[in-house]
This record gives C-alpha cells, structure tokens and sequence, in this order.
C-alpha cells in the first residue's frame, strides 16, 4: 500500500468521486435514453417490451462492467492507519493526536 | 391459525431467533478483540467491516419493506413494467453512495472520532446551529419512518400467520431492539448481512414461482395483455415522463443525502473492504430490487385480483397461491429482513445523534469530570435509550398519530434536502462554509415542501426543485461569506 500524503489522498478521492459520478451518469443517460426513444415502438426483446429490457438490462450492464473499471483504472489502496481516531481513545501511537493525550492526562488525574 | 399458517409462523420465529443469537454473538466478539473506546465500538463497530459486510448494509438499509411488498405489488396491479423500470434506477445506489462517500468519510471521521453523519458536518463546519438543526430533524424523520416500517411489517404478518397486528408488532419490535441495543452497529451489520443473503435468496424464489406458475414469459405476456391492456407494456401510460425522470433525482443522485446510508462509510476497515463493497453492493443491489420488481411485473399475469383491498396485499396474496407453504415461509423472511435491517439502523443512529451529537456536545461539554463520567456510561446510557426509543416507537405503531404520516411523506426527501449540500459539497469544496450550510439545509428542505403543495411542473416531483434550490443557495453563500478561507483545522482534518 502507497504511503499518500493528505493532500495527495484528498486528490485521489476528488478523482475517484468524480469517475464514480461519470458511472452513474452513464447508467442514467443509458436508462432514460434507450426507454423513451423505444417505449411506443411495439417492439420486443427477451420477451419483453423492447423499451424495458434494453433500458435496464442495459443499465445494469453499465453499472457492473463501469464498476469492474472503476476498481482496476481509478480507485486505488491506501492507509487509513495514519488517521487517527482521536477523541475516542486510539489504540496506536497518539503522539500526534493532542485530543486523546490530553484524555489520557485527564485519566491520570483521576 | 391454519396448520399452513403455523408452519410459516414458525420459520419466521426461527428466523428471527437466529438474527438475535448471531447479531449479540458477532458484536461481543468484535468488542473483545478491539481496543477502541465504548463509544466507537458501539455506534459505529470499531470501524472494522469488512467487504461483504459493508455491501450488505448498505443494500439491506437501503432496501425497505417497500421493495419487497408495495413496489412490486404496484408492479403487478397497476404499474406493469414502467414499476420495474422505475425501480432500476437505484441498481447504482450502493456504488454510488460508497464511491462518492466512501474514502473522504472514512478518514475524516477517523481523524476527528466522528460517528455519525451530524458528527462529520460539525468537525467540517463547526457550526452548533447546523448540528442541532440536522440531528432534531434527523432524529423525528427516523422515528416516522421507524414506525411507517414496523407498521407495514406487522401488518404483513397478521395477514399471513392470522396473528393479532400487535402480537406482530411485538414480536418484530422485541427481536430488532434486543439485538439493536445489546450488540450495537455490529449486530446490526451482521444482522443486515445475513437478512442481506435472505432477501437475494427470496427474490430467487419469488422469481423462480412466478415463472413456473405463469408457464413461461410468453405465457405471460399473453396475459398481461389481458389484465393489464394498453399499461403494462408503455411506460408513460401512468407516469408522466417528468416524474419518471424525477426519480433519478429522489432515489438515484439524491441518495447519497440519506444519513443512514451515508454513515456505513465511517464504519469500513480499509480501502479493499470499500472496494470489494462497491462490487458485491451493485450485484445484489441490481439482483434484489429489478428482481422483486419484474417477478412483480410478472405475477400481475397470475390471477384475477380485483378483490384485493390495495396493492399492499398482492404479493402476500401470490405468494400463497403459488409456492409450497414452507417455501412461502421462507420467502416471506426477505420483507421482514427488509423491515428489520431499515429500522435496526435508523434505531442505532438516531440514538448515536441522541447521546453523541446532542448529549455530548451540549451537555457534558468539555468538563473533564463530565467527559470521564459520559465515558464510563456511554455504553449503558446507549443500551437503555435504544430500548427505551425502541419501545416507544412500538407503542406509537400501535395505532400511528397523524403527524407521523405528514413526516413520512415527506421524510426521504426532507432528509436528501436537509444533508445534500452540506455533505456533498463540504466533501470537495473549500468555499464551503458554515452559513452556506445551514442556509441551503433550511432553504432546500423549506422549498421542497413549499413545491410539494403549491407547484405541479409536468409532474417533475419536488425534491428536484429543492436539491435544485439548496445546490445554488450552497454555491452562492459560500461564495459570499468565504472571506479569508475555511479555518486552518477545517482545511487539516477536512481535506
């Protein structure tokens, strides 16, 4: 896993949130596109009014294969170990998380 | 009670016995092995899902008693296909919510001990007015929508067992609250995977009958000229285009504005668990929801129904017609799998807001002594207001007030106004400050309801209009009251 910078990790996420979106278009535009240009045509596919199963047949091919690209071109894998869990008691090395130094002090006093 | 009636109630019982056990059994395990605080094991599972576990949460919370009952019971009595096509709109919701959400969520709330939804909005903007305006409205959506499930799913199984509604209710209401409150989010995530798995296991089966019954698609095509001629096979014979359109705004793009969902993206291991989610997530998001639709679509070639009160009753009614009774009893798990896995969610996060996002952060304040005495007792404080909210919300299924239904109407939409802009567009732009936030949360949910009286644009449904309104409200406040940029911890832990 690529040790990332927050600034790269928050670039990362921008590119993957926007890919993400691009997905869901594509499924929506495919959706709504193929059903009205079809729907009154009369014609048939699978079985079924033509409209319907090239629309979201269609629409769940897009989703599927858009989210195997996703995976292999966009998203990648990075740590989240450096984000610490601060106010509510980290289990790792708090020595840059002021908050939960400053519980732990407050435990001592006790 | 019927011997066929017995022998569902039975599996019913089983299974929801086994949703308990499990549930409590995960969520100790998990609380032994992490060396979190109470809080986070408790509201959010020590943020230790796995892929699987993610996928189905998301999806099961998603999925309601409506996706397995009222949906497709339009499907087939009114609707015909344009129902099934309406439902496949939310074939992306899971990706698209975990894609979106998923990454940015994680490490904010991990840098910041966030566990809810309200909690993240208050270390991005830092504004007391926004976090007690969202978690209040929050909270009362979650209670409406809490009862409109329980009451559609006790009625489900008083009309399939000929048990008494509210011996349902009790028996829905003990099991989701025992596991709810003694295991936490991880019970709740268990719990939603394994109704998860029930719910592609009864969409199969609902599938598979349906097919066997109506003697193949052609078969019953040739019937669905019959009983629903001229509607079945055009999509704008009911719908107008406008509202069909709309509703890639309510339960496609606008989904990523629903806390319930959005918050599963504090509680995931790592980026290989949200990945492996985004997949497993559109499989059985797509399966489940066009599955249960079209076998809907299907089942309205079946019978006669013209003695069926409402819609609501049509799948029940089928489903005994046409599958063998210990087969029925298991499909019928799926929509009590729904039922229960929406409201073991809203349940655990509305008191999350309760006790984190109210309770601590305006009553016990910074006052060491107080801190130290909410950490000793959060974990029991969160048990017994669970149960207590649970029960509450039971007594109020019992015959639902009037104000409930006014906040059902109005509670998916008012939720995807109110958190929209503040969390979408607090992910990724600098310019987003608190007056921005507070102003597009009021103003989108206040012009929602406004355009849900008073305006009927070729059916374009209101919360287009409100999301519409709350983006430029977002996006021009934030403009205008940026001055020197967000401050410097904002800017830190935010992006």
């Amino acid at each position: 896993m690529d040790k990332m910078s927050r600034e790269d990790k928050h670039k990362q996420c921008i590119r993957e949130i926007k890919a993400t979106l691009i997905v869901v278009l594509a499924c929506c535009i495919w959706h709504i596109g193929t059903a009205f240009t079809l729907n009154g045509t009369g014609l048939y596919f699978l079985g079924m009014p033509a409209w319907f199963s090239v629309s979201v047949f269609g629409t769940i091919i897009i989703a599927l294969v858009g989210v195997r690209v996703l995976l292999k071109r966009v998203f990648v894998d990075f740590d989240y170990d450096d984000e610490l869990d601060c106010n509510s008691g980290c289990s790792g090395d708090c020595s840059n998380c002021s908050q939960s130094v400053l519980n732990k002090k407050e435990d001592s006093n006790d | 009670m019927t011997k066929n009636q017995l022998i569902i109630l039975a599996i019913l019982i089983v299974y929801l016995l086994v949703n308990v056990v499990l549930g409590i059994l995960f969520s100790k395990k998990q609380a032994k092995a992490s060396t979190l605080s109470d809080e986070n094991n408790f509201f959010i599972g020590g943020r230790n899902l796995n892929g699987l576990l993610l996928a189905m949460t998301t999806m099961a919370t998603y999925t309601s008693v409506s996706s397995f009952i009222s949906g497709p019971g339009a499907a087939g009595l009114t609707y015909g296909y344009a129902q099934a096509w309406v439902a496949a709109v939310q074939v992306p919701v899971t990706f698209l919510v975990l894609g979106v959400l998923g990454n940015k969520l994680a490490m904010v709330s991990r840098r910041t001990g966030a566990v809810t939804v309200v909690g993240y909005l208050k270390a991005r903007y830092k504004s007391d007015a926004l976090v007690v305006i969202t978690s209040l409205l929050m909270v009362a959506f979650f209670i409406a929508q809490m009862i409109g499930q329980f009451t559609g799913g006790a009625t489900l199984v008083s009309t399939i067992t000929g048990l008494d509604y509210k011996a349902s209710l009790a028996i829905f209401a003990i099991v989701v609250i025992a596991y709810t409150a003694f295991g936490g989010f991880t019970a709740v995530a268990v719990t939603d995977a394994i109704q998860g798995i029930v719910m592609c296991i009864g969409t199969f089966l609902f599938l598979f009958f349906v097919l066997k019954a109506g003697g193949g698609i052609s078969n019953i095509d040739a019937s669905l000229q019959n009983n629903l001629p001229g509607v079945f096979d055009n999509l704008t014979a009911v719908y107008t285009p406008g509202s069909l359109i709309s509703f890639w705004v309510l339960v496609g793009f606008g989904t990523l504005g629903l806390p319930q969902t959005a918050v599963r993206s504090m509680g995931f291991k790592d980026t290989k668990s949200l990945h492996s989610a985004m997949w497993i997530g559109a499989l059985t998001c797509s399966f489940v929801i066009v599955g249960m639709h079209l076998a809907g679509v299907w089942a309205g070639a079946l019978v006669d129904t013209a003695n069926l009160p409402t819609s609501d009753y049509f799948i029940p009614y089928i489903i005994q017609k046409i599958m063998p009774v210990g087969v029925a009893g298991i499909f019928l798990a799926a929509p009590m799998a729904a039922v229960m896995s929406t409201v073991d969610s809203l349940l655990i996060l509305a008191v999350a807001s309760i006790v984190k996002d109210l309770w601590k952060n305006y009553v016990v304040k910074d006052d060491a002594e107080k801190i130290a005495r909410y950490d000793r007792n959060v974990k029991k404080s969160s048990v017994v207001l669970t149960i207590g909210l649970g029960i509450l919300i039971t007594v109020l299924a019992v015959k639902p007030p009037e104000i409930i239904f006014f906040l059902n109407l109005f509670a998916m939409g008012g939720l995807e106004c109110s958190f929209f802009w503040p969390l979408v567009g607090g992910l990724f732009w600098k310019k987003g400050t608190k007056q921005a936030a507070i102003a597009s949360s009021i103003g989108a949910a206040a012009i929602y309801v406004f355009c849900y009286y008073n305006v009927t644009l070729i059916g374009i449904n209101a919360v287009v209009w409100g999301l519409i309104a709350g983006g430029i409200i977002y996006f021009v406040v934030g403009n205008a009251t940026i001055g020197k940029g967000l401050d410097k911890e904002i800017i830190d832990k935010c992006f």
